[in-house]
Order: C-alpha cells, then sequence, then structure tokens
C-alpha cells in the first residue's frame, strides 16, 4: 500500500462509522470543493476520459463504492448513509454518472465468484483499470432476454463465444464486457444461460457505436465471431447465468425510482419559463403547481419506501410501481416543457438561456428511453399486475 | 413514402399534384440528410421544385406563379412532412409567395426569382414568441434625409441559415410598410437557433440599418392584410405537414409492431400496444377531420386553421413520440427514422403558434360563431 493508499483506507473506516449528519456534511463538502462546472451539469451524464478521471477520483479520496463492503475497498456504507450520499449528489446538481462494474457486476462478484475473481477483479473495477459493459441485450432479445442467441461452447480450457449484442452502453469505453450466452438448451429457456466475464480486446470481437437521437454515441453493438474465452471467465454455475443477472441488486433498485429527474426538468421548466416571461401566466403557473404537487407526492412515496427498505421491510413490485412513477413524471414535465417553451426558442435571449434551451432539449430527447431500458414499462406494468391478480 | 390522403384531394387536379410530389420524393431519400445534419435547402431539390412550379404555385400567373391557393399546397406538404423533405418550401416558397401574391407590383422580380428558385427569401415578420399578430410595431423605419433607416427586432424568423434575402415588415410614418433587406447589411444582427431537429431559426436586431427608398416594397393597410393571409396560409400547410409527419408516424410504428417479434409472437399482439395505436389513430382522425375543415374551397377562417394547426400539431407529437416507445431501444437509436419524424414534429408544433395558443383561439372563435348564429 502506498501513501496515499494508506490515508484513503483510514478515512474510509472513518467515514462509514460517522453520525449521518456529519457524514453528510464531510460529502457535501467534498463535492463542493471538487466539482467544477463541467461536473455541475446534472443533465449530462459523464462519458469517455473525464468518467474514468473521475471515478478515479472518488476512488483515491475514499468516495469510491460506497455500497461495497469494506474488505473489497468499498466505503462499506448503510443502506441509510448510501441513501445520503445520492441526496447529496442530486441536492447539488452533480453531473451523473454509471459504472455498471460498481453498481452490477461488482455485488455479482461478491456473491457468486471464486476467491480468485474477487480478488482479481474487484480492485480493478475499483481503481478503473477496468471498465466494464453491459451485454444482455440482442437484436431479438429485448423485453424477451431469454430468448437470446449468443452461443458459448466448450472447447477444451475455453468457451468458443459466437453472436452479437446490442445496445450495450458505454460499450466504446469499456476494456470488459458482462455477457448472459446460451450453453445449453433446456425446455425453460431460462435455463442453459450461462453468465460468462469478457476482456472486450479478445480477438474475433468488433464493436460499433451507435448514435442516439440526442446525438450521442453512448450505446453500441458486439459481435463475438469464434471469440475464444477462458473457462475460469465464467462467474457463478454453468447454465444458471439467469439467476444470477435477475437476483436484482438490493440497493440498485432504490436508485433507479429516485424523482431525480423530474425534479430537474421541473426546475429548468421554472426557470426557462421565467427567463421567457411566461412564468406569470395563470395558466402555465396552475400546470407548475400541479406537477410541483405531483412531485412532492412521489418524493413522498420515495422517502417512504426508502425508510421501510433501510428498516429491513422487503419490497419487490414496490420499487417497480415507484420506477414507472418517477420515470413517467420525468417524462411529462419534460414534454410539458418542450411544449410550451420551444416556441420561444428563437426569441432574444441572452448566451445563458440559450445554453439552456439546448440543455432542455438534450433532457427531453434523454427522457425517452428511461421508460424503455432496464424493463420497458409495459412489460413493468405485466410484471406487477402478477403480484396484484390472482388470475 | 406515403400517398397524400386520397380523401382530402377531391380535384383532379390537386391528385396530378399529389402524383408528381409521390415520384418526386420517391427519387429523394431524405432521413440521410437529416442525419448527416447537412443544410435544410438543398440547392439541387430546391432547383428540381421550381422547374415542378411548386416554389411559385400560389402565385398568380402573372407573377410566374401557377395561381394555386394555400390549400392546394397542403397536397404538397402533407407528402414533404411523410417524407421528412427539410428543404424550406413553407418558409421559403409559400410564405413570401402568398405575402407577394397579396401586393401585386410590389415585389415582381423578387416573385419572379422566387418561382424560379433563384431567389432564397424568408420573412421576417414575427416580433414576439407565441404572438402571431400580423402588425409590425418593434421594428421601424424612418427618413433620413435621401434614405431610410431601420431599427427594431424580428424573432422566430424561418429558414435563417439558408436564405439569402429577406422581407421585413416594419412601421413607416405610421402604417405598416413591407422592406427588401440584405441581411449583409451593416447594423443587421442575427442570432442563429439551432433547433431539436437541426434546422436553425433566427432572432434578427437592426441596428440603424441604412436602407434606399427601393427598399420600400409596399406599404398601407394592404401590407398587413397581405401578412394575415401569409401567416394563415403558412399555418395551413404547416397543419397539413404535421399531419403527413402523423400520418407517417403512425404508419412505420404499426408496421414495426407487426414485424418485431419477442415472447414469440409480433409485439402486435399485446393488447396494451394496442390500445395505445387505437388511441393514436383517434388523434389522427381529429387532425385529419380539423385539416380538411379548414381546406374547405373559398378559404377557411382563422379559426378553422388554428383547430387545424392545434389537432395537427399534437397527432404529429404524440404519435411519433409514441412512435418512439413502441419501437424500444431501436427507437432512441438514430438509425430509425421514428426519432427523425419526432424531431419535425416538436419544429413544427412550436412554429406558427403552438397547440396551445391555437386551441385558445380557435375556441373563443367557435363560441363567437355560435352565438351568431
Ligand atoms: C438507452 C438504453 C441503454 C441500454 N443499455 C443496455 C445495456 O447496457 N446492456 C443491455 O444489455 N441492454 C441495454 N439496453 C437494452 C434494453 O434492455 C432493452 O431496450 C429493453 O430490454 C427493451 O428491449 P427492446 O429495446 O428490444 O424492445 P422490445 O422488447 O422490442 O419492445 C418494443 C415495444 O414492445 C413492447 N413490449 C414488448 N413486450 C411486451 C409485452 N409482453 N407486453 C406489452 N408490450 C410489450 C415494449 O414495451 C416496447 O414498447 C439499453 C436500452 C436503452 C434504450
Amino acid at each position: 500500500m502506498n501513501r496515499l493508499e494508506e490515508i484513503s483506507a483510514s478515512v474510509v473506516v472513518h467515514r462509514s462509522e460517522l453520525a449521518d449528519a456529519e457524514f453528510r456534511a464531510a460529502w457535501r463538502a467534498w463535492l463542493e470543493e471538487h466539482c467544477d462546472v463541467q461536473m455541475l451539469r446534472p443533465a449530462r451524464r459523464l462519458a469517455g476520459a473525464p468518467l474514468k478521471a473521475w471515478l478515479r477520483k472518488l476512488n483515491v479520496h475514499g468516495w469510491r463504492a460506497p455500497g461495497w463492503p469494506r474488505e473489497h475497498g468499498g466505503m462499506g456504507l448503510s443502506f441509510a448513509k448510501q441513501l445520503i450520499y445520492r441526496e447529496e449528489l442530486e441536492r447539488l446538481g452533480v453531473t451523473r454518472w454509471l459504472d455498471l462494474g460498481e453498481t452490477l457486476l461488482g455485488p455479482m462478484l461478491m456473491r457468486h465468484g471464486t476467491q480468485e475473481q474477487k480478488a482479481t477483479l474487484l480492485p480493478r473495477i475499483l481503481d478503473c483499470s477496468d471498465f466494464w459493459c453491459q451485454g444482455y441485450s440482442e437484436p431479438n432479445a429485448g423485453s424477451d432476454l431469454a430468448s437470446l442467441r449468443t452461443t458459448a461452447v466448450r472447447d477444451g480450457d475455453d468457451f468458443i463465444v459466437n453472436g452479437q449484442k446490442i445496445w450495450t452502453t458505454f460499450v466504446q469505453d469499456a476494456t470488459h464486457i458482462f455477457t448472459l450466452v446460451r450453453t445449453g438448451r433446456y425446455e425453460r429457456r431460462q435455463q442453459g444461460i450461462s453468465f460468462l466475464l469478457i476482456d472486450i480486446e479478445t480477438p474475433g470481437i468488433t464493436r460499433r457505436g451507435i448514435r442516439n437521437i440526442a446525438g450521442d454515441s453512448e450505446f453500441g453493438e458486439v459481435f463475438f465471431d469464434d471469440v475464444r474465452v477462458p473457462s475460469s471467465q465464467l462467474l457463478g454455475t454453468l447454465d444458471e447465468g439467469w439467476t444470477i443477472a435477475k437476483s436484482l441488486l438490493e440497493f440498485e433498485r432504490t436508485s433507479i425510482g429516485s424523482p431525480f429527474l423530474a425534479d430537474l426538468a421541473l426546475k429548468m421548466l421554472n426557470s426557462l419559463a421565467e427567463r421567457c416571461g411566461i412564468a406569470d401566466d395563470p395558466v402555465f403557473a396552475a400546470r407548475m403547481k400541479g406537477f410541483a404537487s405531483e412531485l412532492d407526492v412521489a418524493r413522498l412515496l420515495y422517502a417512504d419506501l426508502c425508510g421501510r427498505f433501510v428498516s429491513g421491510e422487503k419490497l419487490d413490485s414496490e420499487f417497480s410501481m415507484m420506477k414507472l412513477v418517477s420515470t413517467e413524471l420525468f417524462q411529462r414535465t419534460a414534454e410539458y416543457a418542450v411544449e410550451v417553451l420551444t416556441p420561444y426558442q428563437a426569441g432574444h435571449h441572452d448566451q445563458p438561456t440559450r445554453v439552456l434551451f439546448e440543455e432542455l432539449n438534450h433532457l427531453y430527447l434523454i427522457s425517452r428511453p428511461v421508460t424503455i431500458f432496464g424493463g420497458t414499462s409495459e412489460v413493468q406494468r405485466d410484471i406487477i399486475s402478477r403480484s396484484l391478480l390472482a388470475v | 413514402m406515403l400517398l397524400p390522403d386520397d380523401q382530402m384531394v377531391d380535384d383532379s387536379e390537386l391528385r396530378l399534384l399529389g402524383d408528381s410530389a409521390e415520384a418526386f420524393l420517391a427519387a429523394r431519400a431524405s432521413s440521410g440528410r437529416l442525419r448527416a445534419g447537412g443544410p435544410a435547402l438543398d440547392p439541387d431539390i430546391w432547383a428540381a421544385m421550381a422547374e415542378q412550379g411548386w416554389l411559385g404555385m400560389c402565385l398568380p400567373e402573372a407573377q410566374g406563379g401557377l395561381g394555386m391557393d394555400a390549400s392546394a399546397a397542403c397536397v404538397l406538404t402533407e407528402a414533404f412532412g411523410a417524407a421528412l423533405l427539410p428543404d424550406p418550401f413553407i418558409a421559403m416558397a409559400l410564405m413570401p409567395s402568398l405575402l407577394l401574391a397579396a401586393l401585386p407590383g410590389a415585389g415582381d422580380e423578387i416573385a419572379a426569382g422566387i418561382a424560379a428558385g433563384e431567389r432564397l427569401v424568408t420573412v421576417a415578420w414575427q416580433e414576439a414568441a407565441e404572438n402571431l399578430a400580423p402588425l409590425p410595431r418593434d421594428a421601424v423605419v424612418e427618413r433620413n434625409g435621401d434614405h431610410l433607416v431601420l431599427r427594431g427586432r424580428k424573432v422566430c424568423v424561418p429558414a435563417i441559415a439558408s436564405a439569402g434575402e429577406w422581407l421585413v415588415t416594419a412601421v413607416l410614418d405610421g402604417a405598416s410598410a413591407l422592406l427588401r433587406v440584405d441581411p449583409a447589411l451593416r447594423g443587421v444582427e442575427v442570432e442563429q437557433v439551432l433547433l431539436v431537429d437541426g434546422t436553425r431559426m433566427g432572432a434578427v436586431s437592426f441596428a440603424q440599418v441604412r436602407l434606399d427608398e427601393t427598399a420600400v416594397l409596399a406599404r398601407g393597410d394592404e401590407v398587413e392584410r397581405a401578412t394575415a393571409r401569409m401567416i394563415a396560409g403558412g399555418q395551413l400547410a404547416l397543419a397539413a405537414q404535421l399531419y403527413g409527419i402523423a400520418k407517417a408516424s403512425l404508419h412505420i410504428s404499426l408496421r414495426y409492431m407487426e414485424t418485431r417479434v419477442q415472447f414469440g409472437s409480433a409485439i402486435a399482439r399485446f393488447q396494451s400496444l394496442r390500445h395505445r395505436a387505437v388511441d393514436l389513430k383517434i388523434g389522427l382522425e381529429l387532425a385529419r377531420a380539423a385539416l380538411r375543415d379548414a381546406r374547405r374551397p373559398h378559404g377557411a377562417g382563422d379559426q378553422a386553421i388554428s383547430a387545424a394547426k392545434a389537432s395537427a400539431s399534437e397527432a404529429a407529437v404524440a404519435t411519433s413520440r409514441a412512435g418512439i416507445q413502441l419501437h424500444g431501444a431501436m427507437g432512441f437509436s438514430d438509425e430509425a427514422d421514428i426519432g427523425l419524424y419526432h424531431k419535425a414534429a416538436l419544429t413544427g408544433a412550436a412554429w406558427l403558434g403552438s397547440a396551445r395558443l391555437h386551441r385558445t383561439t380557435s375556441t373563443q372563435g367557435r363560441g363567437r360563431d355560435r352565438e351568431s348564429a
């Protein structure tokens, strides 16, 4: 351990044991000191080199992986403190980021990985030597993920992988991809799927970015052409990868339901409406009050669910419903914002207003897929309905 | 490519126009251009449109046109909307033509240039966002010795990046005047705004811009009447364009639902999606009824046009927005056309009065109609 790591390790121990209020103050102070303008654009999400630089910075300063236990190099925070961690990011309006290595793969490795997998892979996630993307979806396996066709066939000590993944977020930035591949055929389609960890530089892999409607190439596709993957890269039991992938990570469920983006859209709507001189229009003002009230109530439900979750209650469809509430409120707010404000975009404005309009258009466009990824709203409703109805 | 709606067109001349639009668009795909983010106006396409006689179709024959009205132009704009044609036909052909057609003798040379595709003209008339008053107030032109001086501002000037000259409404000696302004003149300042569909609109300021007396093309009440006629015609043609967008968005989404298989069947079999498709179809039918009413011969009232613009805007935005969701992740990718339709719908819905604005004018009007009946 070098000197820096020693210091940060001792700080981590300290932080998870702070009183909640002190923890909040410490995190807030750190963020206020370390977030420059680029890190204060909550409508945006980090990608590429700035993303990795930020994750490394968090790591060096002992603020990385709030939910990971300390034995694996995380902060070891209680659920309550993890919520505080996120609340402060949202309150300050910090640029968002996504690291599936930390939030999805890490916890699955801790639960299902071999000693060796844990020892080699976890530290490399933390210091960003490895950056992971998630290769589940395929051109013909979206909502119906179990119909996936990418195959892995055993050949001596290796698997030979053939097939294609698509919509893989951050495929261009990734060094590794965790995949679901078909290794066997059973009557239940969910069986015979295995969880395979693959180095993206392996010969036979090609990838291509796909531009989205907001103009970013965040996601993309990956082609596997006789790709040789050592069998030591299998996570968990052969043919049982589905259970690993579906063991939804407890804390992650809370994060998908946060009404933060709806709040952001409402703030942007408010501020632009003032700049365009329509904030006092009585019809508009009434709509704004309506959205604000809906957001308040969504927050109440969210706080209630988080509280029950922290005190150990098992919640399942509740968080799925929360996701519907938050994503659909976000979309409706962004839709209304674009509807009432776009006619004003080519009025006379100062530079900050012009930039705000571009941010609004971007926020609107990225509000489209929130009801598509992580289970479309239609499929979520189907699943929730099963917990309500006996037939 | 979708044919213009047959029920809309009961006139054989217009049907021919629809047929030629179909052939024209079938030979020219727009989505690639939109993705590449190039200029909205393609000189080759513009020249070909001039050759078809479309650019000046609403000019009288004396001014080099075909003497048709805005309702006839709807046959074209509906097809343009359905085919995502980005070239600014409404802004740079139809609206300046309607304006000059109502002011005979004023800018005949310009009119002929528009019809020939040789002069790229946009009209700067609007002075505040969501304000459709045809009367200039803020832009004022005054005499100063042997020349004129223009000051004031215009907003929401369409096709700002493509136009080489502007027709500007301004107050002159207490009355309305129409001026020809060269954007390169000293004192003209343009702020180009990038809209969500990749096209640009302008906010323009005039700071003591010096003009010759010849810049004044027309003056008096007739300018205001011509401007009002131009706005109404533009709204009607834009409503038809949005209707075309809505129709094509629904069409491609339904076809996608029929072919996309998940859980062993076409997603079109899932009831929640079928119901959604029906709701979209209802919105489209409402827009069609309103548009048909607004296109009736001998000119519709402003309320009918407002109802058409509002309904078509709502249908275009709703259908293309739902279309994205129905396409799943494919809908969020730039490789599917549905996102392009959605951006075109958002931009068209916001121009020449939003649905929000037109809903108020259309109901006020209907209320009055009933009272007087
Ligand atoms: C921005 C973004 C990022 C993504 N990142 C990743 C990633 O990193 N890794 C990864 O593996 N995947 C990723 N995905 C893919 C995502 O998981 C899929 O988009 C999702 O599972 C839906 O699948 P699909 O897109 O194929 O839509 P489809 O399943 O084809 O759905 C099309 C439409 O049909 C509806 N539908 C489908 N089934 C039913 C049903 N039974 N009843 C009613 N309606 C139904 C859907 O709701 C939708 O409206 C991402 C997607 C997006 C948009």
